[in-house]
């Protein structure tokens, strides 16, 4: 089954390999060079436009957002590969041929994520604070609260890919660049939240530092505050014009796997640089996910619409919407290059694993 | 004369008919207006002449019922209430259900068009799945960040009619004067 088309993919796409089907590139209105032919498949690469709907010039409206395609690595060694070592919190090719730090840049951050064996789908950023060696990345501690890495699953001989992490200057510019309003507080101001680990922290670009900052005492300098592939973004967008931004990169080859918490708010980023329905997104299936006649004894998803927060629930059978008729959701769009709020209620502090396949067929 | 008066008559009830058109709503008080409480999340207080929705402004809601209005000439609605405490400064939407509750017109405004005063505001119409004039049901829906809140005093929903219908209040008034003047001469 072939996802819609989301309105937000004005997408253009170069073909890079051999690409055995044009399933995505009909999924993404996306056209095709066949000119070169050649053995080893080559992710597709295109382009995605995210709009981030207008407020009023006082009023803020809110658009979830995303970034569903992979940057493009470049540097030395092995950007794919295979692991040789894991321990709770790095990763190790012996043979990958790093150059020390060149992965650890705060400035310019990285991800790995693992493309085959238990732990296929999963990412990782790639810690800035402890320099990666020639053999070995160590991982973000926020990235490895969950659990440690040799709970996992992971063995010798898993693929993975190393690509780079955007970050909020990287997505959003500045005020010169892009649109993005500036101001000096984040009242006056774009403003945008993102959740690590339940956490959500809110960030804006100051026009008096000309920066971006975090929102909180002292405007620490949040320039480099990276954007993981897996979380989504909430943006309020306080000026009365509508904010596009365009990103390029590569389609993902594989499916993710990315932690949810078991009880409190997970800001899931949508993935994919196509559309899925509420089912697809499998997200029904996580272990624990309590379903209910209500949504009010229900986890809940929440996903944003032209500045509202919708509420969905699965009862068991389908998903519903809350809202009044409380009609059936399956087929609910989650648009490409947009995010969904899950609110589980479940009694423990620990996470639980989504697993997504790819919902286009690169085959 | 009798033709006069049954002319003058008309253009009456007419500009009565007109005048009854325009109010949906008067005030959010029972039994015109009941809360639906399993669409609720915000925090509802019923007083005399408004209607008090307090909470979370990230989604947070509140939906209701009431009688069948005839709104034949609608065009857009007005909202008058005004904003307790601080002004989150969000965009919200409204939502108006025709009586099977399957169809629904979708409206959206500011809270920063409203005051801590009583104002009234005309909502942006935004999208319908279907046209109707049963309107049935109400919900409202507040589009903040995570964290922030929202007190909003609901007094009154008014629809506002259609151009054609000013045009035709405009000419039965023409009518009324026209017809006054020919009495006097």
């Amino acid at each position: 089954m072939i996802p819609p088309t989301s309105n937000a993919m004005k997408n253009g796409m170069n073909r890079l390999g051999t690409f055995r089907s044009a399933a995505i590139a009909i999924v993404l209105g996306m056209s095709l060079s066949l000119a070169n032919a050649q053995e080893t498949p080559t992710p597709p690469v295109g382009y995605v436009t995210l709009h981030v709907a207008a407020g009023n010039g006082v009023s803020k409206t809110i658009t979830a957002l995303s970034a569903p395609l992979y940057g493009y690595a470049e540097g030395a060694g092995q950007l794919t590969g295979q692991i040789t070592g894991v321990s709770a919190n790095s990763l190790s090719n012996s043979s990958a041929g790093w150059t020390p730090g060149e992965l650890s840049q705060p400035a310019t951050p990285f991800v790995i994520k693992l493309t085959s064996g238990a732990a296929t789908g999963r990412t990782f950023l790639i810690s800035t604070t402890t320099a990666n060696t020639a053999t070995t990345v160590t991982l973000d501690a926020k990235d490895v609260a969950q659990g440690a890495l040799t709970s996992l699953g992971i063995a010798v001989g898993d693929g993975y890919e190393i690509f780079p992490c955007d970050t909020l200057s990287s997505l959003f510019g500045t005020p010169e660049t892009t649109g993005v309003e500036g101001g000096t507080s984040a009242t006056n101001a774009d403003s945008l939240m993102i959740a690590v680990n339940g956490v959500y922290e809110t960030y804006y670009y100051n026009t008096n530092l000309n920066r971006w900052a975090k929102a909180m005492m002292g405007n620490p300098d949040a320039t480099y505050v990276p954007l993981r592939p897996d979380s989504g973004i909430l943006y309020s967008r306080r000026a009365a014009s509508i904010l596009e931004l365009t990103l390029s990169g590569r389609v993902p080859m594989t499916g993710r796997t990315v932690e949810v918490k078991d009880h409190g708010v997970t800001l899931l980023s949508q993935n994919w640089p196509v559309d899925i329905t509420l089912l697809a997104s499998g997200i029904q299936n996580i272990p624990t996910w309590t379903s209910a006649p209500s949504a009010a004894a229900a986890d809940q998803v929440q996903i944003i619409k032209k500045g509202a927060p919708h509420t969905y629930w699965f009862n068991g059978t389908s998903w519903r919407k809350q809202q009044m008729g409380f009609p059936l959701a399956d087929g609910e769009i989650i648009p490409a290059g947009s995010a969904v709020i899950i609110d589980k209620k479940g009694g423990t502090t620990e996470y639980r694993t989504l697993h997504q396949s790819t919902p286009y067929d690169l085959e | 004369m009798k033709l006069k008066t049954a002319i003058a008559s008309l253009v009456l009830g007419g500009l009565s008919l007109t005048t009854s058109e325009a109010v949906l709503i008067t005030d959010f008080s029972e039994p015109d207006f009941q809360i639906f409480d399993d669409l609720t999340t915000l925090a509802i207080e019923r007083y005399p002449t408004y209607l008090l929705a307090s909470g979370s402004a990230f989604g947070g809601e509140f939906a209701g019922v009431f009688d069948s209005v005839d709104i034949v000439g609608l065009s857009d609605i007005s909202l008058t209430g005004s904003i307790i405490g601080e002004n989150p400064d969000i965009q919200f939407t409204l939502y108006l259900y025709n009586t099977a509750v399957d169809q629904w017109r979708t409206y959206v405004a500011y809270t920063s068009a409203f005051g801590s005063e009583s104002t009234t505001v005309t909502l942006t119409f935004l999208e319908e799945t279907a046209s109707f004039t049963d309107v049935g049901g109400l919900a409202f829906n507040a589009g903040g960040a995570p964290g922030s809140n929202i007190t909003f005093a609901f007094e009154s929903l008014q629809a506002i009619p259609e151009p054609s219908v000013y045009a035709l209040s405009a000419v039965a008034l023409g009518a009324a004067a026209w017809l006054r003047r020919r009495r006097r001469g």
